[in-house]
This record gives structure tokens, C-alpha cells and sequence, in this order.
């Protein structure tokens, strides 16, 4: 477990203030925000490796506020692994417990946790790191971190420099581990779907303060503001103003009734959740709330394939073409015109969140 | 374009080769000299004698002393101007590279004058003399192997990259620790580098040696030292056979720090 309590840290003219944090014992926590907007700082703060001008830490009950790196219980691993260029593979690995003077246990489990890895015999016998692959190394720099049995785990940007599969391979291992050990984790990065793949939880730093955590699943349904809406790519961000004859909200011909006294709001509408429908299927299929629209482009991410249609009065929205493929195996063509289905719980209020906003938890 | 492109590969050869030329030219004077004022000692022969013997003993063992001391001196130096980003630690860096810039007499003068002064003389009478001793020579050359020492080792240390440390340090190591275990390792082709080059800059001076322990034959007279007086006494063979051996001794040192440099980029 580890908890930050009001810490305010500095570097130079840039301050991060008044930070609470609290991560419960096995769970991974992804710190997600962009460059630059402290998150290192406090990463650093955690890890002993900065002075906190305030405010206090704790890591598993211990107030470790003044201690040094060493004596805090944790293991960090750096965005390249920084592995020990002039120690074999099998001397990094156990460089901590060697540090530690507990090498003994080392010959059962180090097998156990290469194996969790996919650390081959033949890897593990390299005398020199330098031949390793970038996947390699990553995998060696995290057996180094997980085999001290660290209280809580810190890594930093640790995957972003390697293929996506690589990548996407090595953070489901890392999750499987995590989950399988129970390990506490904190994980520094400012790639969502590395949040999505690895986190129990996220919290989000943008311009030097938090300013929002949530379960991983729900962050990207209900963004706390329109900042966090903006840093995470949301598709489908709409200004919508109440109507004066039925108080529901409109966009087009589509109208929704949201949780809100505000006269205007701005949503996010999710993109696997609304439809391009083939011809006759609403009727079929007895969907209302839809509006006619014209396709403007067709793609695939995180293979499904979307379409971007424009609504007459302007609105761009992307729409998952699913159903319109029962109708038609391909794409729908650039041009035509379709009709689109909104159903109201595709449509999040930004701000509209249980969970915490701004700098307390 | 094509007569561009010979012209300056043109001017390259040429700058290699004159340099080269000067070298090689060098060695080859003096290695085929025919000594006309002694017809019985050839160069080599001439380092059997007492007096050449005993100053490459000397020679050997102060610049060995020497340079270990200003090693020991230089590692936590260089380190601090390596890790430091204060911004005087700037006119630090350049006050220990003047004694590199500086010439070596004048140097020996300043330490002349330093074993002059009260606390100077305080410290030949209680501890050790220095003047016109060989302890002097060990001042002198470890004030010249600091400077050249510290340089080297600077650059050795701030190649560590400094995560390296912090990442020791999480995973257990004291400050002391992170150094002896990751820091020096990683820095020991620099640290063989430095010792090297320090050894090679105390072997070869003349100028701070002579000026604090003048140049007694069979007590401080060191091997720089005694080919200058060699040819001044017109002794050809004795000054030719250390002139040889010194540029031997270059040599290898220079093949040893490559070969270091070498292992670092491996």
C-alpha cells in the first residue's frame, strides 16, 4: 500500500502541490498524464529520489517521507530497464538480493519467475546484455525489480519504447504477475491503452496537479472534465443545449434526457455504443433515437471498424459499423447516406462522475 | 564534384602523412644514430650503467607512487564535477585543469615556494623533507598526474548514466554502495585510462621535478632529467638509450589506453 498525503515536490520553477495519492496493497495504479505535467516528479518523490518541499508518504503503513531509496521496500524499474551493462544477465537478475544479502531462495525461485517472463535458459546464461532485444532487456530489468520482492513496484514508462505486440506481450505478463502475486504497483505513463491493459486504477496528472482517478474501465465512460475528456482522445466530445419545449437535450434530430439541471453540457458519446444501421433495420430491429447522416470516412481501430458521418446541422460523429454489416459484409461507402442510432446510454456527462475529482481522494 | 572530392581526400592524406612522417622520422633518428664520442657503449648498453639504472628505478617508482596518489585524490574529484550541476562547480572544474595548462617549472616554483613558506618548512621539519628529496619529486608529479587524471576520469563518470545509480539505490544499494558496485565498474576502462595517462605525464616531467629536487645524479635525478644532462655532457649513448627507452614506454601506454577505450565501447 502506499499513500501520499499533501505532498507538494519541486523542480526549479515547476511545482506539483498539494498531491494526494492512495494505491491499496495489490493493486496496479497507472499514473497516466502527458509530458511534462509532473508526473515524474512525483514519481521520483515516491521513490525517494527527490525531496518533498511538503507533505508526507507512506508505503505500507511506514511514514518513509525522509528515507532514502534503499530503505523504503520498493524496486523501480526505468523507462529502458537500465540494466547493469558491465553484469551478466543472471547478475543483474539478482543484483538486488545480492545487494540485500539474500541470495538464498534464489536458486527456486529465480526458475519460477524466469518462466513467468519467458526468460529462456539461454538468455539467462548470457554473459553480457548488450546482444539482448529491447523486449529482452525489459523482461530481464523486470525479473531484476520482482525478484528483491519489492513492497511496491515502480515503473516508468517501462514499455513505451518497444513494438506494440512486444509491448502489448509483456504488460498482459506483467498483469498476470501482478494479479498472481498480489503486487502493489505504480506504473508512470502517458499511453492509455497501456492503462487499459495493466491497471486497476488511473490517475490522471494534468498541469502539475491530479485531476482525477477512476477505475480503468470507467475513466474513458466518465472523464471528470472536459481536460481529461481532451487529453484522452475521447471521440465524440458534443456541446449540447437543453431544449426549452421538452427539457431533454438535442444534437440534431437526437435527443437524450441526462441526469443534469445545467442548460448546456458537453458529452462524450461513445463510438462502439452508437450505429450506422443498414436499410429497414431500425424498423427492424425497433430502434428509435436515430438521424440521417452522410459517411465522410471509414476506418478500423483496435479492430472494429468505425465510420465518421456528419449530421446535418455539422456534428461529426464516429460510429461503429457492426450492425450495418449484418446488412452488408463490407463498409459502407464514402458518401452515402445512412442513418445513425443514438442510444442514451452511449451518452456520459463530462463532470457527471462518482468518482474523485481534482487533487483529493 | 569528382575533382572536389579528390582534392580533399587529397588534403587528408596529405595532413596524415606529414604527421606520421615527423614521427616516424623522430624514431628513426635515433635509432640508427652512430654514437662518435663513445665507440664501446651503443644506446642500449648504456642503460646497464649505474647512474642510467638508478635513474630508471626512480623513475619508475615515483611516477608508480605518484600517479596512485593522485588517483586516489581524483576519483571522488572528477566524480563531483561529473555529478554536480551547480553552476561553480564550473570555476572549479577550471582551477583543476590549470596545472594542465600551466608549464611544469613553474609548477616546481610554486611548490618551491610553497615548502619555503612557515607551514612549509613546519611541515619538512616534522613530517617529511621534500626539497632536493625524492618525497619532492612525489609532489610534483602527483600535482601533474591530478590534473590529467581527474580530466580523464571526469568523462568516465559522466558516461555512467546516473539512472543506473538510482536504480541501484531502489533496489538496495547506500550512495557508497551504487558507486562501488555499478559506478566504478562501469568507469574502469576510464580508471585504467587515467592511471595510465597520469603514470605517463609523472614519467615524463622534467620541469616541476628539476625545479624542487634538482637533478643529483643517483638521488633525484629521474629519466627526462638525466637525458638533458647526458647531452649536455656530451654522453650521446646514455641519452640516446633513455631517449629509446621513454619512447617505448610511450608507446605502450598509448596502445594500453586504446585498448581500454576499446574494452569501454564493448
Amino acid at each position: 500500500m502506499i499513500r501520499v498525503e499533501n505532498v507538494t515536490v519541486r523542480a526549479g520553477d515547476y511545482a506539483l502541490n498539494d498531491v494526494n495519492l492512495h494505491v491499496p496493497a495489490g493493486t496496479a495504479r497507472i499514473v497516466l498524464g502527458p509530458s511534462g505535467t509532473g508526473k515524474t516528479l512525483l514519481l521520483e518523490a515516491m521513490l525517494g529520489l527527490r525531496a518533498v518541499a511538503a507533505g508526507r508518504i507512506f508505503i505500507d503503513g511506514r511514514d518513509v517521507t525522509n528515507l532514502p531509496p534503499e530503505a523504503r521496500g520498493i524496486a523501480y524499474m526505468p523507462q529502458d530497464g537500465a540494466l547493469f551493462p558491465h553484469l551478466s544477465v543472471r547478475d543483474n537478475i539478482c543484483f538486488g538480493r545480492r545487494v540485500h544479502g539474500t541470495l538464498a531462495g534464489v536458486a527456486t525461485e529465480l526458475p519460477e519467475l524466469c518462466q513467468a517472463l519467458h526468460i529462456s535458459d539461454a538468455m539467462l546464461a548470457r554473459r553480457s546484455i548488450a546482444s539482448l532485444s529491447g523486449g529482452e532487456r525489459q523482461r530481464v530489468a523486470l525479473a531484476r525489480s520482482l525478484l528483491v520482492k519489492p513492497t511496491v513496484l515502480f515503473l516508468d514508462e517501462s514499455f513505451s519504447a518497444l513494438d506494440a505486440n512486444v509491448r502489448q506481450q509483456l504488460l498482459l505478463q506483467l498483469r498476470q504477475l501482478q494479479q498472481a502475486r498480489r503486487q502493489t504497483l505504480v506504473y508512470v505513463t502517458h499511453n492509455q491503452y497501456d492503462a487499459e491493459l495493466l491497471g486497476d486504477d488511473v490517475t490522471v496528472v494534468l498541469g502539475g496537479a491530479i485531476a482525477q482517478t477512476a477505475p480503468v474501465r470507467e475513466l474513458c465512460v466518465t472523464p471528470a472534465n472536459a481536460a481529461i475528456a481532451q487529453f484522452l482522445q475521447l471521440p465524440n466530445m458534443v456541446e449540447l443545449q437543453r431544449a426549452s419545449v421538452d427539457e431533454t437535450f438535442r444534437c440534431d434530430a437526437l435527443n437524450w434526457t441526462l441526469p443534469t439541471e445545467a442548460l448546456a453540457v458537453t458529452v462524450t458519446i461513445r463510438r462502439e455504443a452508437c450505429h450506422v444501421l443498414g436499410p429497414g433495420q431500425a424498423d427492424a430491429l425497433g430502434l428509435s433515437n436515430t438521424v440521417a447522416a452522410t459517411v465522410v470516412s471509414v476506418f478500423t481501430a483496435q479492430r472494429r471498424d468505425y465510420a465518421r458521418v456528419q449530421l446535418s446541422d455539422g456534428t461529426v460523429l464516429e460510429c461503429d459499423v457492426a450492425l450495418w454489416q449484418l446488412h452488408d459484409p463490407g463498409l459502407p461507402v464514402i458518401g452515402a447516406s445512412v442513418l445513425v442510432h443514438v442510444p442514451s446510454n452511449a451518452v456520459s456527462l463530462i463532470g457527471a462522475t462518482r468518482y474523485t475529482q481534482g487533487a483529493n481522494e | 564534384m569528382g575533382l572536389g572530392r579528390l582534392g580533399f581526400r587529397m588534403f587528408l592524406l596529405t595532413g596524415l602523412g606529414i604527421a606520421v612522417t615527423i614521427v616516424v622520422l623522430l624514431i628513426v633518428a635515433q635509432a640508427t644514430y652512430a654514437d662518435p664520442t663513445s665507440s664501446t657503449t651503443g644506446p642500449w648498453a648504456a642503460l646497464g650503467q649505474r647512474d642510467i639504472r638508478s635513474a630508471i628505478s626512480l623513475s619508475l617508482m615515483t611516477a608508480t607512487v605518484s600517479s596512485l596518489i593522485a588517483l586516489a585524490i581524483a576519483i571522488p574529484s572528477a566524480y563531483v564535477l561529473a555529478r554536480s550541476r551547480r553552476r561553480w562547480m564550473k570555476v572549479v572544474d577550471a582551477l583543476l585543469d590549470v596545472p594542465l595548462v600551466l608549464s611544469p617549472v613553474v609548477i616546481g616554483i610554486s611548490l618551491l615556494l610553497l615548502f619555503r613558506s612557515t607551514p612549509g618548512r613546519w611541515f619538512e621539519s616534522h613530517l617529511v623533507r621534500v626539497i632536493f628529496e625524492v618525497p619532492g619529486i612525489i609532489v610534483a608529479q602527483t600535482v601533474l598526474a591530478l590534473a590529467m587524471e581527474i580530466r580523464v576520469l571526469k568523462a568516465a563518470f559522466e558516461d555512467v548514466d546516473p539512472r543506473l545509480e538510482q536504480t541501484a539505490r531502489t533496489l538496495g544499494c547506500t550512495p557508497w554502495g551504487a558507486f562501488w558496485r555499478v559506478t566504478l565498474p562501469m568507469a574502469r576502462p576510464g580508471l585504467i585510462a587515467a592511471l595510465v595517462l597520469g603514470w605517463s605525464r609523472a614519467l615524463g616531467d622534467f620541469g616541476a621535478t628539476v625545479t624542487i629536487a634538482g637533478a643529483m645524479p643517483n638521488k633525484t635525478e629521474t629519466m627526462p632529467l638525466a637525458v638533458y644532462s647526458r647531452l649536455e655532457s656530451i654522453q650521446i649513448g646514455k641519452a640516446l638509450g633513455l631517449s629509446m627507452l621513454l619512447f617505448m614506454i610511450a608507446f605502450a601506454v598509448l596502445i594500453a589506453v586504446r585498448v581500454a577505450a576499446e574494452r569501454r565501447r564493448t
